[in-house]
């Protein structure tokens, strides 16, 4: 097994386990907060959601720009 | 003050279909743009300082309800799941950035590029982020 194929199971795995995640959380029964509620949870904080924005416009910057 | 069938104003309709046709193409834009030219750099600032504006504007001046922000409770529930899940994510990400060649150790850039490199990847992801952004200042 090369080393590519290695990096991309493990993604492939990362994804599954957040799908799989996202559909747990969502369940009424859940003790997990949905992404949603994750999301916004950090969002609440000035320093959060500043982070975040900052998180965002270097994403654009680095898939768009540079 | 005139209202559209649904109550809201005229006015604040007009905005959001302008804000839409606005968005709609910038992502059209986005899709033609590349990495490293003036072009590239321009649609991605003129989507930041937009954003930048909308969280600066928010609270001093009267906005649409479309761009404010939701007054939603965050919610119950553990979060510890979450961050295992973007602390392991990370990791991987440092990991593969840290060993070359890229080929062999892709990272979530790299893989995103071979999305990018085609226009209309390079739209649709466009799309996502321009969301991403919205959704994150109107929470």
């Amino acid at each position: 097994m090369t080393w590519e194929a290695v990096t991309i199971a493990v993604w492939v795995v990362i994804a599954a386990v957040l799908a799989a995640l996202t559909w747990s959380a969502e369940r009424p029964e859940s003790s997990v907060a949905s992404m949603g509620a994750a999301g916004r949870r950090l969002l609440a904080r000035p320093a959060g959601r500043a982070g975040v924005i900052l998180l965002w416009m270097w994403l654009g910057w680095h898939a768009f720009a540079r | 003050m005139a209202t559209t069938r649904r109550g809201r104003p005229a006015g604040v309709t007009g905005l959001a279909v302008i804000a839409g046709t606005v968005g709609i193409g910038a992502v059209a834009l986005a899709g033609v743009t590349r990495p490293f030219t003036d072009p590239g750099d321009a649609v991605v600032a003129a989507a930041v300082a937009l954003l930048l504006s909308i969280v600066v504007a928010q609270g001093r001046a009267p906005l649409p309800p479309f761009l404010r922000r939701r007054s939603t409770a965050p919610g119950g529930g553990g979060v510890t799941p979450w961050i295992v899940i973007a602390a392991i994510a990370i990791g991987w990400e440092l990991f593969c950035w840290s060993r070359s060649p890229r080929r062999d150790h892709p990272t979530l850039s790299y893989l995103l590029g071979l999305i990018t490199v085609h226009d209309a990847g390079r739209a649709l992801v466009f799309l996502a982020w321009l969301v991403l952004g919205w959704a994150v200042i109107t929470q």
